[in-house]
């Protein structure tokens, strides 16, 4: 009697930061966007032509795939920081490659891809055998495939990118949809569907909410972490050869801000850090809000540095929100 | 009565509890004489001179890296502490003593600010520490490219005389780290605080219920950490004689490198604060080795990369 009493009195307290962090939950990043877009609106009106909202949907599409992956890593309580580095050292071997050559089109992609799929399962490794920290394991990883990519060019890329390839980076449908964008929508309906409708998706959510319960209900769980890294270091891949064609020419340095970038989009989506949880169409919408925040600041005329800045806060303030302060003191 | 192995009183006087200290030593005394036999000019007491002062800053960050770690927490955000302190040393203060007390003094306080925010959205919120220190780090980061995008500025000269100054094989640098290793030292060995911090690390729910102090505790650990790294900075700042933006960013993994071939773990509550001084040795050493034997300067991205993976792949070896 005595317990339930406590119990009920307990539920019964209204905790208001929980309550905050419940509305934020549902619908936080729907909020945030219309508010981005009321500041953006206020701010400069050019932003919000269609057009150049198309065109900023194309850029996101690059992020947005990288994100995807990098969500389904923070379900199975993963991270992946080396994303920039891979992205970066796929673009330049499809680059190098390829040389501009279309008769090498295809030679490319697949090099791409299993490069993207090693990456992937080289950090699955490390957290799956070796038990490594996946932040530090994958910062590892991210100083190593730096280190390849630059020995690989003498550090200065050379090469561009066949028809084909810039053709998925820059070519548009119909004339006014791009051709990237379809890719990712595409990318995304397919992982929602795995994600929703097939047992290996509701594997992810499991072993995220609790890898010992999921061994103990029969699954595997390294095996299923591997697959998520193996999934991700696709989409890497992926989201790299659009990026090749957007670019038309490789560069070595544009690839740093994806890791943080990807990972803001994950947490302003709603996705815990602490996995099991997550949605790819929150992921999405975060997608769209960093890309367009950083338009904005662009076109402020405001650098890098406060692009850094704005999103660690937001970074901060959108983990607070989430998970709310500690009720122990 | 009383029953020993209740007792609470920790045991520094196992052995086996010093284990991983003891192996990084002796990894490092194997290092050394492999590069001396093999690298004819790495025995020049000019190198060797050079590679103390090198190693000097790494091996201040590592050792707040390390107390962090055993306090059960990580912090990301010392790079950029340290690029925030070259920049602030290279291009604020003037070449007169006020300038340089001042600019001192506003170094050493932003630090510690950072490293007290640090502690206090740990101990507030439900933010996991990586997240709150890499964010930090963003932050930092961002307001010192917003404020300088290129190196540039100089160090007044009378700072770089005395921070500088040498004698022989030791230097200001050398003398320094000396200095703060033995202090930490005694503090994590001797003192409540350092008792306390292992607790914390061990298991924080019991350690608050012990009676522990666990904010005020951890409010200490992040601000050593963060004042240790302005230090660097600073050392760092006088060598180079300039500041540059983003020159901390290396630190960041290499403290952690360091911390973790000291045998520091991720689980923090155990470690000391001595294989710090060893792991940064081994890092800095090695990394020396590349740059004298004229190797493409790209190999130290992968050698960094790798020596961490291997640093921890044979950590999780050790645990099983």
């Amino acid at each position: 009697m005595k317990t339930n009493d406590l119990l009920s009195q307990k539920n019964n307290k209204f905790n208001f930061w929980k309550a905050v962090s419940r509305m934020f939950q549902k619908g936080g990043v729907y909020v945030s966007l219309v508010i981005l877009l009321i500041v953006a609106a206020i701010i400069s009106p050019k932003l919000l032509d269609p057009k150049h909202l198309l065109f900023i949907l194309k850029i996101a599409s690059i992020l947005g795939i990288i994100s995807i992956g990098q969500a389904l890593l923070i379900i199975t309580r993963g991270l992946d920081f080396s994303v920039g580095a891979s992205a970066t050292l796929v673009m330049v071997l499809i680059c190098s490659i390829t040389m501009g050559d279309s008769e090498y089109t295809f030679r490319a992609i697949i090099i791409a891809l299993a490069t993207g799929f090693l990456v992937g399962v080289v950090n699955g490794l490390l957290v799956v055998k070796f038990h490594i920290s996946p932040l530090v394991g994958s910062l590892g990883v991210m100083s190593l495939l730096t280190g390849i990519t630059y020995l690989y060019t003498k550090g200065f890329a050379r090469g561009s990118t066949p028809e084909f390839i810039s053709y998925l980076g820059n070519g548009l449908l119909f004339g006014f949809l791009p051709v990237s964008l379809i890719i990712w929508l595409v990318i995304a309906l397919v992982i929602i569907f795995i994600l929703k409708r097939t047992a290996f998706g509701r594997y992810i959510f499991a072993v995220g909410a609790n890898p010992q319960a999921a061994y103990m209900a029969g699954i595997n769980p390294e095996k299923i972490v591997l697959y998520v890294y193996m999934i991700s270091g696709l989409l890497t891949a992926v989201a790299a050869i659009i990026w090749a064609g957007y670019l038309r020419s490789p560069t070595l340095v544009g690839g740093s801000s994806y890791p943080l970038d990807s990972l803001t989009a994950v947490i302003i989506g709603g996705t815990p850090l602490a996995g099991g949880k997550g949605s790819i169409l929150n992921t999405i919408i975060g997608t769209i809000i960093i890309v367009l925040l950083s338009s904005l600041l662009n076109m402020l005329g405001l650098g890098e540095g406060v692009k850094m800045l704005f999103q660690g806060v937001l970074i901060l303030i959108m983990v607070f929100a989430y998970t709310g302060r500690k009720s122990i003191s | 009565m009383r029953n020993s192995s209740y007792s609470t009183r920790f045991n520094f006087g196992k052995l086996s509890r010093y284990n991983s200290v003891f192996f990084t030593y002796i990894f490092l005394l194997f290092v050394f004489i492999i590069f001396y036999i093999f690298f004819p000019l790495y025995r020049t007491s000019a190198n060797i001179s050079n590679l103390l002062i090198q190693i000097a800053p790494l091996a201040l960050v590592a050792l707040g890296q390390t107390v962090v770690l055993i306090g059960g927490g990580i912090d990301l955000s010392v790079g950029s502490i340290i690029s925030l302190t070259t920049i602030i040393v290279a291009n604020l203060m003037g070449n007169s003593f006020y300038g340089i007390i001042l600019g001192l003094l506003l170094a050493v306080a932003l630090a510690l600010i950072i490293g007290f925010i640090n502690a206090v959205i740990c101990n507030e919120t439900n933010i996991p520490p990586l997240i709150v220190t890499l964010s930090m780090s963003y932050i930092v980061q961002g307001i010192v490219l917003w404020y300088r995008s290129a190196p540039g500025g100089s160090v007044p000269r009378g700072l770089l005389k005395i921070l500088l100054y040498r004698f022989n094989i030791l230097s200001m640098p050398i003398i320094m780290v000396i200095i703060v290793y033995a202090i930490f030292t005694f503090i994590m060995s001797r003192s409540t605080f350092g008792l306390h911090t292992y607790a914390i690390g061990n298991n924080e729910q019991y350690s608050r219920m012990a009676g522990v102090n666990v904010k005020k505790i951890r409010i200490g650990n992040y601000m050593i950490s963060s004042f240790l790294a302005c230090f660097a900075g600073l050392i760092l700042a006088s060598r180079i004689g300039s500041g540059a933006p983003l020159i901390g960013d290396p630190y960041t993994l290499e403290s952690l490198t360091a911390a973790i071939i000291g045998g520091m773990s991720f689980s923090g509550g155990e470690g000391f604060v001595l294989g710090a001084l060893g792991g940064s040795a081994i890092v800095g050493m090695i990394s020396n080795a590349l740059n004298i034997s004229g190797v493409d300067p790209f190999y130290q991205y992968i050698f960094r990369g790798a020596l961490l993976i291997i640093a921890m792949v044979i950590n999780s070896f050790k645990r099983r």
